[in-house]
């Protein structure tokens, strides 16, 4: 087969390595602006923030892939987080207060994957409801307590270093590779990106649709999970609607990475430079003092541009690729 | 055979009636038991004034399920317009003009959404979310996330008065639905909505422009949010730009409970009008017949998720 030549714009296009570009462009800017932001211990704050919504929309890319959405990640991320410092709290030991947290995660993603593969509900609304009963049972298991005191082994989690690197970032890295292997290199992700493209087609070539949904689910489960450990370690407290905030940003850090939420475009790196992006923004939000009342409008607005610039770039993708068809 | 008619029969008639139905009797018997003052005069009252702007607000959320799309902007849309509304009332302009000034503030919120999610396709998930955010952001650096006082009188009236006995509010958020439902049911552009929601292709090749038909739309539900706003500012005597935490997912959840389908772009207006009154009256009971505020969101979650499980379930037999 002839190997077509590809320029230069190409590339770029094809394999939306622009998004990269974005965030150096970012990286650049902000180091001129700010003296203090090109930094090595201020890389790895940045690392640091963005663990945990590295893990989250890691996870949570395979659902978008399927063309569902997890709506459920942010109530299922309180309630595991109040769970394991409810275990922690009553002397279970640390290893199996995490097994048993990720557990509840991955029954919450089998009660997604049951609704939507086997009622057929609509994903968007019924992840919503049940978020809604994940964020009830945090507020009767905490009320409006806070649960604080962890053991110094757990605060670990987040606080410690493997040589001078933070340990909470090479935990979502390493979580972050897995879901990469599973739904980039597998023959599982081919199956969820056959699901997200069309279901009917994926059902008749003999695909267990099923299967594929429920085992999204429940990957994206146990990183809502895996989140609110992490979540927990760094805060080294546990509040009922802790994860809240996540739950939009897991989602919007999904999609500026070029995730498609028609389903079947996308990838697991795009979550991550779509993590970076949004974390970099606070970061440098931080830095330069804009006042916090302030922030959620740059944020807000960053966002939208975000995906706009990126629809505008697919349409000049299709328009080059027709043009060279 | 002869044993299977019978039941089939009855899971049909129970399947016909839409299951939010069938929920608010179970309800409203259960709390008239559970709770001793639920069935009077004051409580209900009370119920369908709390229930008015929640309705308003509600039929926004529909309008978007309506045409496929979700607004979860309108809670910090809302709170924006009780800002504005606040602001302009301190300032000493009157009261109709800062009424007029919340509507157009929503208006412009909606039509800012619409032309990114219509024209330029980013998807209203995001859109939604991204300028809530932004809108959020610009009320809380304008008041400095205290509320504004907005005592006047005459305002205070659309939300505590009533004509003839009947609550004010009340009235206003049946005007609007009255509204909504000449415009979704009575025009070509109503008919225009579902065709959005249902095949925009067929909609194109019918002469009509899908890209201005949404801005529309969108700006509609602005209106909306707009006009839920006035009430909401009315009632708390107050702008601030937290008022609107959680008001999108209450909006959702009436819409879902109602049985608005999210998938195919149907959808009706009264649906959503027992949804919100399902909402409203659930909450209401749950707090007289004293269960925690804690547990109330669990039992939404449930119900919701039984609820809708029964609808589809039931459809599918019909169906097959």
């Amino acid at each position: 087969m002839e190997k077509r030549k590809k320029d230069f714009f190409g590339i770029f296009f094809e394999t939306g390595i622009y998004r990269v570009g974005i965030l150096i462009v970012m990286c650049v800017v902000m180091s001129f602006i700010s003296r203090d932001f090109f930094k090595v211990s201020n890389f790895l704050n940045i690392f640091r923030q963005s663990s945990v919504l590295l893990v989250l929309a890691a996870c949570t890319t395979g659902c978008i892939l399927t063309h569902g959405i997890d709506n459920s990640i942010g109530g299922v991320m309180s309630l595991c987080g109040c769970a394991c410092g409810y275990f922690l709290n009553h002397h279970v030991s640390i290893s199996v207060a995490i097994i048993l947290t990720i557990l509840i995660g991955m029954s919450f993603g089998c009660i997604n994957g049951f609704l939507v593969g086997v009622v057929k509900i609509p994903p968007f609304v019924s992840t919503y409801g049940v978020s809604y009963i994940a964020n009830g049972l945090a507020l009767i298991l905490m009320g409006s307590d806070i649960f604080s005191g962890f053991p110094k082994e757990f605060r670990m989690l987040a606080s410690g270093n493997v040589l001078g690197f933070p340990l909470i970032t090479i935990i979502a890295l390493g979580v972050t590779f897995l879901m990469y292997q599973l739904f980039q290199r597998s023959k599982f992700g081919k199956q969820v990106y056959c699901v997200g493209a069309n279901y009917t087609t994926a059902k008749y070539s003999g695909i267990n649709t099923l299967l594929t949904l429920f085992l999204v689910y429940i990957i994206s489960g146990c990183g809502a999970a895996m989140g609110g450990i992490l979540q927990v370690a760094r805060q080294s407290a546990a509040q009922a609607g802790m994860g809240d905030t996540f739950q939009m940003t897991a989602i919007a850090a999904i999609v500026i990475g070029g995730t498609s939420m028609a389903g079947g475009e996308g990838s697991v790196f795009g979550a991550v430079i779509g993590a970076l992006i949004l974390t970099l923004i606070v970061n440098a939000m931080n830095l330069l003092g804009v006042p916090a009342l302030a922030q959620s409008i740059v944020t807000g607005a960053i966002i939208v541009l975000a995906v706009l610039l990126d629809v505008q770039m697919k349409k000049i993708q299709a328009a080059r690729a027709e043009a060279t068809a | 055979m002869k044993n299977k008619k019978p039941r089939k029969g009855a899971l049909q008639i129970v399947g016909s009636i839409e299951p939010v139905i069938w929920m608010l009797a179970i309800i409203i018997i259960t709390f008239s038991f559970t709770g001793e003052k639920f069935l009077s005069w004051g409580n209900t009252i009370n119920i369908i004034k709390q229930a008015s702007p929640f309705l308003i607000l509600a039929l926004a959320e529909t309008m978007a399920v309506l045409v496929g799309q979700i607004d979860l902007s309108v809670g910090n849309n809302m709170a924006f317009c009780t800002v504005i509304i606040a602001l302009l009332m301190r300032s000493g302009m009157p009261v109709w003009l800062c009424a007029v000034a919340g509507v157009l503030t929503g208006a412009c919120c909606g039509l800012l959404n619409g032309i990114f999610i219509a024209r330029f396709k980013v998807p209203a998930y995001i859109t939604t979310f991204g300028f809530g955010t932004m809108f959020y952001g610009v009320g809380s650096l304008i008041t400095g996330g205290v509320s504004i006082p907005a005592m006047e009188d005459h305002f205070r009236f659309l939300a505590d008065g009533s004509v003839f006995g009947i609550p004010m509010v009340m009235i206003i958020a049946l005007l609007v639905f009255g509204v909504v439902w000449l415009l979704v049911y009575r025009t070509s552009f109503g008919r225009n909505m579902y065709g959005l929601g249902g095949n925009r292709e067929a909609l194109f090749l019918g002469g009509v422009d899908p890209v201005k038909a949404e801005v529309i739309i969108f700006t509609i539900i602005g209106v909306l949010v707009g006009t839920a706003g006035i009430l909401f500012a009315a009632r708390s005597a107050s702008g601030h730009p937290d008022y609107g935490k959680q008001w999108e997912f209450n909006a959702i959840a009436a819409t879902i409970i109602g049985g608005n389908s999210f998938s195919e772009g149907n959808g009706n207006i009264f649906k959503t009008m027992l949804g919100v009154l399902f909402i409203q009256i659930l909450k209401t009971g749950l707090n007289i017949s004293g269960v925690s505020p804690q547990s109330q969101s669990f039992l939404l979650g449930l119900i919701v998720v039984v609820a809708i499980s029964t609808d589809v379930l039931l459809k599918a037999r019909k169906e097959a």
